[in-house]
């Protein structure tokens, strides 16, 4: 699965520490995420989504290899 | 929406116990050697089980569900290694009799497995966690 936090936290100016703070996890799981080392429930994508003001499917996104 | 992820019940002050029961474990077992010359190695593991399951299973500063699957991943490698290891102590060091030679074959204890198999987890979990 790909995602696009680093490009959304760039948008909103935010820092990993920052969004980790606000959907209450680590900041290395911020970055498994980023990295694609760990893939979030529903509930903590739709609270990354919420906090980068934009929506699941723009921040997280299904690839050939998932299927 | 609830977090079904929230599994690890005890708080994180239960830690602080575990760690106390870990230190009255070396204390109790270095007393008494020093007492009776005997090392028993049953209640220094009895102790340090129950230690070792509360630090283990105990919520971490920040317990999210990265911490979860990381620590279920730790106990579904040490739970078969942990075993695998008190298999071959006793194979290795304790069976040496005859199955049929009317003496029982010597194995280790459960507190004893039970301590090798909650040590290879907290490292294990520890080193995944830096490590992921």
């Amino acid at each position: 699965m790909k995602n696009l936090i680093k490009v959304e936290r760039a948008r909103n100016n935010i820092t990993q520490a920052e969004l980790a703070d606000k959907v209450r996890v680590s900041r290395q799981t911020i970055n498994s995420i980023e990295t694609g080392k760990f893939i979030p429930s529903t509930l903590l994508a739709l609270k990354i989504a919420n906090v980068l003001q934009t929506s699941v499917d723009e921040v997280f996104k299904l690839e050939d290899s998932d299927w | 929406m609830r977090d079904t992820f929230n599994v690890f019940t005890y708080s994180y002050k239960m830690k602080i116990v575990g760690t106390l029961l870990i230190c009255w474990g070396i204390y109790a077992f270095f007393s008494k050697y020093r007492q009776y010359n005997l090392a028993d190695l049953n209640l220094l593991t009895s102790l340090w089980c129950w230690g070792l399951v509360f630090i283990f299973f105990s919520k971490e500063k920040i317990d999210d569900e990265r911490v979860h699957q990381v620590k279920f991943q730790a106990l579904t490698w040490a739970v078969p290694t942990g075993l695998f290891i008190t298999h071959l102590i006793n194979y290795f060091f304790l069976s040496q009799d005859e199955p049929h030679s009317g003496k029982l074959i010597g194995s280790i204890s459960a507190y004893q497995s039970l301590v090798i198999i909650l040590l290879l987890a907290f490292g294990l979990f520890h080193y995944l966690k830096y490590k992921k």
